[in-house]
């Protein structure tokens, strides 16, 4: 088995940056593999319906459907799902806004690989107990 | 983190996001209230902040972050885009090109000085907060608490004494978080989830402002002190925490080793300025160095339709190839003709099919949209017209027309050029189209549509049209017609003049093309792509230029031509058609012989004759000519005979033949033999 990781984000560069985050990285045994790929929120709402990720991270600002719109969305699927939002310097409300709508934790661009897979392994432990 | 890998993603990408934002701005330009456009405008700023501050490029992060301010509000309905605001834009977006060409040409980015830029926004930004102070009550004022129906009702918001019963928690953030507001509040209703929490500060509302340091006091009830470490100790980013006694707790380590943290983005307020000045110029953009990179929508998309990025010098190198691939093909098709084996017959069609399936998708690769050479003319009519103190709008139709790569590299120039011209000399001042009943807007029409393997490309402009009688003048004056020529030349052939070499001259090198070329550059840019350059221009009305170009140049269709023991090839896109004419049947005026074809005469060029080969015209009985269109006309090409088609790879003559101007390139057919392929520009 190994843990199912949903990117989103507009931005392939980030989106890129952030699956190689998880590239070779290990929760316990299990490694992390970066099931799909979103690039809105309406996307992101219906891939997380086809692959049920066991993390999501979640960017805010994105066209079509923002973030915190596809987080309460999901939330209504799955209210015990881990959105991780990403944000950037000065959206502190907006995040705060997502903490209120069911997100579990959120990380701050410029991104260091650490502190994400930090906020990740605290909610899967979290979550999973091990 | 090695982010070198990155960087041509990030500069494809920023380019993306400036392309949106100076769409975005010419939009505001005739809108300033266009609530889309300052979405997406603030959206592309984000975007980029975003990806510089991970590459750790401060500075483009810093602008982007005083753009996405500046368009907050805006977006907040506080105040109107004015033209000094659009100035200011274009400028920032001006900025941003030149810093995302410096990433990409690996230069220093510590050359750019964008405090004066940044005082600008400032003071726009500044403006605006102040109209609205005058408009509204004072805001030392303390704001009402509204009940907000985000705050669960367990938590209260008062700061008074901790009651009697609860356990005291004080925490704070760690330093090195970037949203600290947001961090608390994450805490604060993580312990939510032990027990009630009766008195918090600094209140709910305060940390939802995003007022207030991280620093939080609270007390809670209906939990114990372990299982409040154990949330505390696993919140990310949490600094000391004191749960209970006041006994200092150090922050557990976090999972994996923390790296130090890097400043945050420096966010300085610079002393706002009086008024918006003209926007600076920004520095010259250093020459991009590595190669272009193209992004591929992989064909078998994996389940997250991942893309790979390739640099197009690779991709080139596939299409030489394939190239290479479908003339050895023709080659062996040669050798099994007639070798009646069942076998090798099949094996042959597979390998057809093959290889033609390996060259279609290998082509579609090649394929960019029209879009990535117009996009940008907008701006560049748009500065052209500012700056002439006109006012034009280009409307692009069919932008989203697919053609090779290398065409569209050749296209952007030309394009360019035939719009300045079109900006400087074939639109009016506002005065005069005004008088003219025209409109004081002049409008500018880009339509693009495909015809079988060629593209055409029409330029209108509402303008004044061309002076034939100027240019005939010209003409004569620059010795490029003589004076009887020009008084029987018709207003088609008068026009087309422009392009003749020597016509224009003292052609100013401009910034927006970056050099100066004349129409006969132009002509002969599209002609050697296999194109045509075409010219109408009504008096009162406008002119419009037709470019036709190939859909792709990497394999071209040829007409094989036989001359005495040679083979010639031309390219099929010039060919009209071929005819067989009695000797009879030619006419001779002035030394120069001619067809009727159609009922027009169609002057004739002997292939043999312009190659310097002996021989004479009448030495064949019956005539094979090809007809062709060259510079606007139709001409006759007259050759010993047709030997085909084909489709070939055309390879550049290299040094030392490079000065052979009568061939563009030289082809090696399936059974080895080498063909020029002619240049009828230069020829004829």
């Amino acid at each position: 088995m190994a843990i199912k990781v949903m990117i989103v984000d507009d931005a392939m560069f980030m989106r890129n940056m952030i699956s190689d985050i998880f590239q070779g990285k290990k929760f316990g045994e299990e490694d992390y593999e970066v099931v799909a790929e979103a690039e809105n929120g309406i996307e992101a709402v219906e891939k997380y319906k086809e692959h049920m990720p066991d993390v999501i991270t979640m960017d805010i600002v994105m066209p079509e459907m923002t973030g915190i719109e596809a987080l309460k969305e999901i939330m209504q699927i799955n209210a015990d799902a881990n959105v991780i939002m990403c944000s950037a310097l000065g959206q502190d409300s907006l995040v705060m806004e997502a903490l209120d709508s069911g997100a579990k934790d959120f990380i701050v661009k410029p991104f260091q690989p650490e502190k994400v897979l930090d906020v990740v392994v605290r909610i899967l432990k979290d979550t999973r107990g091990n | 983190m090695d982010m070198s890998k990155y960087k041509d993603l990030f500069v494809s990408e920023a380019r993306e996001h400036l392309q949106g934002i100076n769409d975005c701005i010419l939009n505001l330009e005739k809108d300033g209230q266009a609530a889309d456009s300052i979405n997406e405008l603030f959206r592309h700023a984000h975007s980029i902040k975003g990806m510089s501050a991970s590459m750790g490029f401060g500075i483009i992060a810093q602008l982007s972050h005083h753009l996405e301010d500046m368009m907050d509000i805006f977006r907040q309905g506080k105040a109107q885009i004015t033209t000094p605001v659009v100035d200011v834009l274009f400028s920032g977006v001006d900025y941003l090109e030149n810093m995302v060409a410096a990433v990409e040409g690996d230069s220093s980015l510590d050359d750019f000085n964008i405090d004066q830029y940044i005082a600008q926004v400032q003071s726009i930004i500044d403006g605006i907060s102040a109209d609205e102070i005058t408009q509204e009550p004072p805001a030392d004022k303390p704001p009402e608490i509204p009940e907000s129906d985000t705050v669960p009702d367990d938590i209260k918001t008062e700061t008074e004494a901790p009651a009697s019963g609860g356990i005291p928690v004080t925490f704070k953030v760690s330093e090195d978080s970037l949203v600290p507001c947001a961090r608390a509040y994450l805490a604060v209703k993580r312990l939510e989830t032990l027990g009630e929490i009766r008195s918090v500060t600094p209140s709910i509302e305060e940390m939802k402002s995003g007022n207030c340091e991280g620093e939080v006091s609270l007390v809670i009830t209906g939990t114990d002190t372990s299982s409040l470490q154990d949330v505390l100790g696993n919140v990310p980013e949490m600094g000391e925490f004191i749960v209970g006694s006041p006994t200092l707790e150090p922050a557990p380590e976090p999972v994996p080793d923390p790296a130090p943290e890097p400043a945050p983005a420096p966010d300085p307020a610079p002393e706002p300025v009086p008024a918006p000045d003209p926007a600076p110029e920004p520095p010259p953009a250093p020459e991009p160095v590595s190669p272009p990179v193209s992004q591929v929508k992989a064909a078998t998309a994996g389940p997250s339709g991942k893309t790979v990025r390739i640099s197009t010098a690779l991709l080139d190198t596939f299409i030489n190839l394939v190239g290479e691939l479908i003339v050895t093909k023709g080659r062996l098709k040669e050798l099994y003709q007639g070798a009646e084996s069942p076998v090798a017959e099949q094996v042959l069609t597979r390998l057809d099919h093959l290889v033609g399936g390996l060259y279609g998708e290998v082509m579609k690769v090649r394929m960019d949209p029209l879009d990535t050479v117009t996009q940008r003319l907008p701006r560049v009519v748009r500065d052209l017209a500012r700056k002439g103190g006109k006012e034009v709008s280009l409307e692009v139709e069919g932008a989203e027309i697919e053609l090779d790569r290398a065409v569209l590299e050749e296209l952007s120039d030309p394009l360019i050029h035939i719009l300045r011209n079109a900006v400087d000399h074939g639109i009016e001042e506002a005065g005069e189209r005004i008088k003219t009943g025209k409109s004081k807007s002049a409008q500018i029409k880009l339509r693009a549509y495909r015809e079988r393997d060629m593209v055409h490309i029409e330029l209108m402009d509402d303008g004044r049209g061309m002076n034939l009688e100027k240019i005939k003048a010209k003409a004569v004056e620059k010795g490029i017609i003589t004076k009887n020529q020009a008084e029987v030349m018709s207003d088609e052939e008068t026009v087309m003049l422009v392009c003749r070499p020597g016509f224009s001259t003292a052609e100013k090198v401009t910034d927006v093309s970056g050099r100066g070329v004349g129409m006969d550059v132009v002509q002969s840019g599209i002609e050697s792509l296999g194109g045509t350059l075409a010219i109408i221009s009504r008096t009162g009305e406008g002119t419009t230029f037709t470019l036709k170009v190939p859909l792709t140049v990497a394999i071209v269709k040829i007409l094989l031509v036989n001359l005495q023991e040679h083979l010639f090839a031309i390219p099929i896109t010039r060919v009209i058609r071929t005819v067989r004419k009695e000797i009879e049947q030619i006419k001779e005026s002035q030394g120069r012989y001619y067809l009727t074809i159609d009922e027009e005469l169609v002057p004739l060029y002997e292939l043999r004759e312009m190659l310097a080969l002996p021989g004479a015209l009448s030495d064949n009985q019956l005539l094979t000519v090809v007809l062709v269109e060259v510079t606007n006309r139709i001409v006759g090409i007259v050759v010993d005979d047709i030997s085909g088609q084909e489709d070939i790879v055309v390879k550049p003559l290299c040094y030392p033949l490079h000065h052979l101007e009568r061939y563009s390139g030289m082809t090696v057919l399936g059974d080895g033999r080498i063909v020029p392929v002619l240049d009828l520009g230069h020829l004829v």
